[in-house]
């Protein structure tokens, strides 16, 4: 039986290289009972879209960023938001242990069953101007993403936040449509950002994890044999994922470096995370997502 | 071969989406203006203006099959006798009604299964895009079986008609 | 055997004479019902195909289109080419080939270009002694200057197709130079044909005039350069620079020309939705169409395919030339760039070929396509505008298909012609 995967990225991405790993470790493990087959470079959708098929069955395995699914699985937009998570490590720990677990079983109700974690990375902003300290960001015109998250969280620092196509990202820093935006190391070498907004200040504003989840008809008609062959596989992949990587944003950082950007580590990051006070009171407002929240960065 | 009403319909449908055009035009020179005057970009001027090309563009469509001004081929079937082009009249008709209840009936659908979660940066439910995809299903359905009426009502009348345009 | 139904499913419908945009939309129906996915999905991909931020330029793009026509922009500038060229021998093939160029680089759309244009040149043409064969001749394959010549809503429908990666205003500069050659070989081609058929010389007007004609064109020329300006120095996206245009060709026409009266605007209103929403259901149903396509990988398969048949890079840009070609012929070009990029695009890229340039090969391919039968919107708008029949046309267009190919394959066999002015911006 064939399956079918979507993803948003390039075949040779670390995502995508891992998803094509699972399709080989389960056909070969189940002996072609279940063979994964992954449509790169979001061939069947955008990732909104494809979250809809997912739902109602067009679809049966994905890997999905947790900020579009915010608005169908409220629980995921406690880790969407700014500083929920420490450090890269500090979100391994906690996807990985009991509220991964939890996560994952919030999806259930959206016809999805979350199986593994990849990884994203952490964002952080870049302009055309030095950034030096928070304060640098106040009256920018920052590039976001679709989503309320983001705006809040652009606003909170005092900028004005502008949505753009991921495309057209490029020229319209060139040009002073806007002075910067955010994104991990990856995207801002692979785009071409750093040649046009060299000023890269690693506030690591956001770590959001990535998930890969089958479609619920789909896992609920394998046997438990089966089930558990393909939650082994999905497990495995995640680790060459996160492997992948950490290399690619080696790779990238020293591209960036190399090329002459400005970089800026922040030994103290207080001051982003007082400013980002905001965004709790607008998006903390249930009790289950503040001890969630709670839970989250009681996590060692 | 036309009932008097469904002009009326017709009527309101091109004026909601001409009003749309204009807005839509509006919209974006507002958006302009906000990022350039007043440094404050509408952040929900994106996503209001891709709802808005729905309205302007879906239910003129079935309009359009109405008023036979979509793109096709017919000169293959206008090559056989006029009998033969009458089936084929009836079979056209048939498909397109039935597609436009596909239309209607899955995307009621879609906007029932995405009701529940808001468009982000806009706050209006995500169900609200499908929306005009359920009425053009529904224009498409009416507009057919007026055409499907008349065909089978005055086959003589759409048998003796020459130089119909397809 | 999914595949059949969704490839049957749609030259049925073609064959049975359903509007393209229906026959593939149901084709897409059908192969979801024979794959037992949900038939919704064919919805979701339409209403996704559409819901695309910088495909909002096409409606303003037409709207801008029918403004300058209504409000006086196109007959000021045939005045304009008139003054500049009408003096040759069989001036006014030479005018309606300019105009072509300069309104082209405005409105964005051939079909545009040949009912603003061809309304006032065919039987301007007519008047003066030209048959009225040659007026349509001239008019629509001229016209295909609005595909090549920026701006153009079918280069980002192509920018799209290609899933981002490609940029718009690269695409606009690139067009510039296989436009102005395809335009010298028309013109050629009208010169030539005009001394064989001893057509007559216009007088000129002398240089005060003349020059008096070109300051009267200016502003409403300037809608291009606002357009293409606002794309090019990326002080605006494309949406919004369309969205100017139509604001300033508003502007000059109610302002400047005093030419467009409030009858005229809803005109123009009404004409513009009525080509968005067939424009724009085409590529929605096209998008579900090639969701299909992607699952059933017939990019990848034609890819093998072709990379199987030869090695040679000239042949299988030759190939790839003449399955446009009839494709071309027989569908609609926008619905044709949705579908044959994602099949094209990694074959092309796969022998080393810039995207831009395959952008610049499509659209002339495509274009062609527009001005030949059995399905040509350019041709059949000509022929109804001279009230001549397509077969008269048809056995004189020859000299100007040629003129076309000779474009064509200067623009797929020399990069530099697409691709030297882009590298100049950049
Ligand atoms: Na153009
Ligand atoms: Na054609």
């Amino acid at each position: 039986e064939e399956i079918r995967g979507w993803n948003t990225h390039a075949p040779d991405y670390p995502v995508s290289v891992a998803m094509d790993h699972f399709g080989e470790m389960v056909a070969e493990r189940t002996e072609g009972r279940i063979e994964p087959n992954t449509y790169h470079s979001a061939q069947l959708g955008e990732q909104d879209q494809a979250i809809e098929q997912m739902q109602f069955g067009g679809i049966d395995f994905a890997v999905f960023n947790l900020v579009p699914l915010n608005n169908i699985v409220p629980e995921t937009q406690v880790t969407t938001l700014p500083y929920a998570f420490r450090s890269v490590d500090h979100m391994h720990r906690v996807v990985d242990g009991p509220i991964g677990e939890e996560l994952a079983a919030a999806m259930e109700p959206a016809n999805m069953v979350g199986l593994a974690w990849y990884d994203s990375g952490a964002r952080s902003f870049y302009a055309n101007t030095p950034l030096n300290s928070v304060e640098d960001l106040e009256g920018l015109k920052i590039r976001v993403q679709n989503s309320d998250v983001n705006v809040a969280m652009v606003e909170a620092l005092g900028a004005n936040a502008t949505p753009i196509p991921f495309g057209e990202v490029y020229s319209s820093i060139q040009t002073g449509v806007v002075d910067g935006a955010e994104n991990n190391w990856p995207s801002y070498e692979s785009t071409g950002h750093y040649e046009v907004a060299p000023h890269y200040i690693l506030d690591e504003h956001t770590i959001v994890p990535e998930v890969f989840v089958i479609n619920k008809d789909t896992w609920d008609s394998w046997s438990a044999e089966d089930q558990e062959i393909v939650r082994q596989a999905a497990k495995e992949s995640a680790e060459l994922q996160r492997e992948l990587w950490a290399e690619r944003e080696e790779q990238s950082e020293q591209i960036v470096r190399d090329a002459g950007a400005t970089i800026v580590e922040l030994e103290d990051k207080s001051a982003f995370i007082e400013a980002m006070n905001p965004v709790y009171d607008q998006f903390v407002t249930d009790e289950n997502l503040r001890d969630l929240l709670n839970r989250i960065q009681a996590t060692e | 071969m036309r009932f008097k009403v469904l002009d009326y319909l017709v009527t309101l449908v091109v004026a909601v989406s001409g009003g749309a055009l204009v807005l839509l035009v509006a919209i974006t020179g507002w958006q302009v203006y906000g990022r350039y005057v007043l440094n404050d970009t509408p952040t929900w001027a994106e996503r209001l203006s891709l709802l808005l090309i729905l309205i302007v563009a879906l239910p003129l469509s079935a309009v359009g099959l109405r008023e036979n001004i979509h793109l096709g081929i017919s000169y293959i079937v206008e090559m056989l006798p006029r009998r033969a082009q009458y089936g084929f009249e009836l079979l056209r008709t048939l498909l397109l009604g039935a597609f436009g209840v596909a239309m209607s009936v899955y995307s009621y659908e879609l906007v029932v299964g995405t009701w529940n979660r808001a468009i982000p940066l806009l706050g209006v439910p995500q169900g609200v895009q499908y929306l005009p995809l359920v009425i053009t299903g529904g224009l498409i359905v009416i507009f057919m079986a007026e055409r499907m009426w008349f065909l089978l009502r005055h086959p003589a009348e759409w048998l003796e008609r020459t130089e119909e345009t397809i | 055997m999914g595949l059949a139904f969704l490839l049957g499913g749609f030259v049925v419908g073609i064959v049975i004479g359903l509007p393209i945009a229906f026959a593939l939309g149901i084709a897409a129906l059908a192969a979801a019902f024979y794959e037992g996915l949900p038939e919704l999905i064919v919805f979701q991909r339409m209403i996704a195909g559409m819901n695309v931020f910088s495909l909002l330029a096409i409606p303003f793009f037409i709207f801008a289109g029918e403004l300058m026509m209504r409000g006086g922009i196109a007959m000021r500038l045939v005045r304009f080419a008139q003054a500049v060229v009408g003096q040759m021998r069989g001036g006014l093939g030479l005018v309606n080939v300019l105009s072509s160029m300069l309104f082209g680089g405005i409105s964005g759309s051939a079909v545009a270009d040949t009912s603003a244009l061809g309304s006032v040149l065919i039987p301007m043409m007519r008047e003066k002694g030209y048959d009225d064969d040659y007026a349509v001749n001239v008019t629509v394959t001229s016209s295909i200057a609005g595909v090549m010549v920026p701006p153009s809503h079918n280069m980002i429908l192509y920018a799209l197709a290609a899933g981002g990666g490609i940029s718009i205003s690269s695409l606009f500069l690139a067009g510039v130079v296989p436009g102005i050659i395809m335009c010298l070989c028309l013109g050629i081609a009208s010169y030539v044909v005009a001394i064989r058929r001893d057509y007559p010389a216009e007088p000129f007007p002398g240089i005060g005039p003349a020059l008096i004609t070109g300051i009267v064109a200016l502003p409403g020329f300037l809608t291009a350069v606002v357009i293409i300006g606002g794309v090019v120095s990326g002080i605006f996206t494309v949406t919004e620079s369309a969205a100017i245009g139509v604001i300033y060709a508003l502007l000059v026409t109610v302002f400047v020309y005093r030419s467009l009266s409030l009858h005229d605007f809803w005109r123009s209103v009404l004409q513009s939705i009525r080509t968005t929403a067939m424009v724009m259901v085409l590529i929605g149903t096209a998008t579900s169409f090639a969701y299909f396509l992607a699952l059933y990988q017939v990019p990848a398969a034609i890819l093998d395919l072709l990379l199987n048949i030869t090695e040679s890079k000239i042949v299988l840009l030759l190939l790839i030339n003449i399955a446009l070609l009839v494709l071309g012929a027989f569908m609609d070009m926008g619905a044709l760039i949705l579908i044959c990029t994602p099949i094209f695009l990694p074959v092309v890229r796969q022998i080393g070929m810039d995207p831009v340039q395959f952008g610049m090969l499509l659209m002339m391919n495509l274009g062609l396509g527009l001005t030949t039968p059995p399905v040509g919107a350019c041709l059949f708008v000509g022929c109804s505008i001279a009230k001549v029949k397509i077969e008269t046309v048809l056995r004189t267009i020859w000299p100007f298909y040629f003129a076309v190919l000779v474009a064509l394959l200067l623009t797929t066999y020399v990069p530099a012609v697409s691709l030297s002015l882009p590298a100049l911006f950049d």
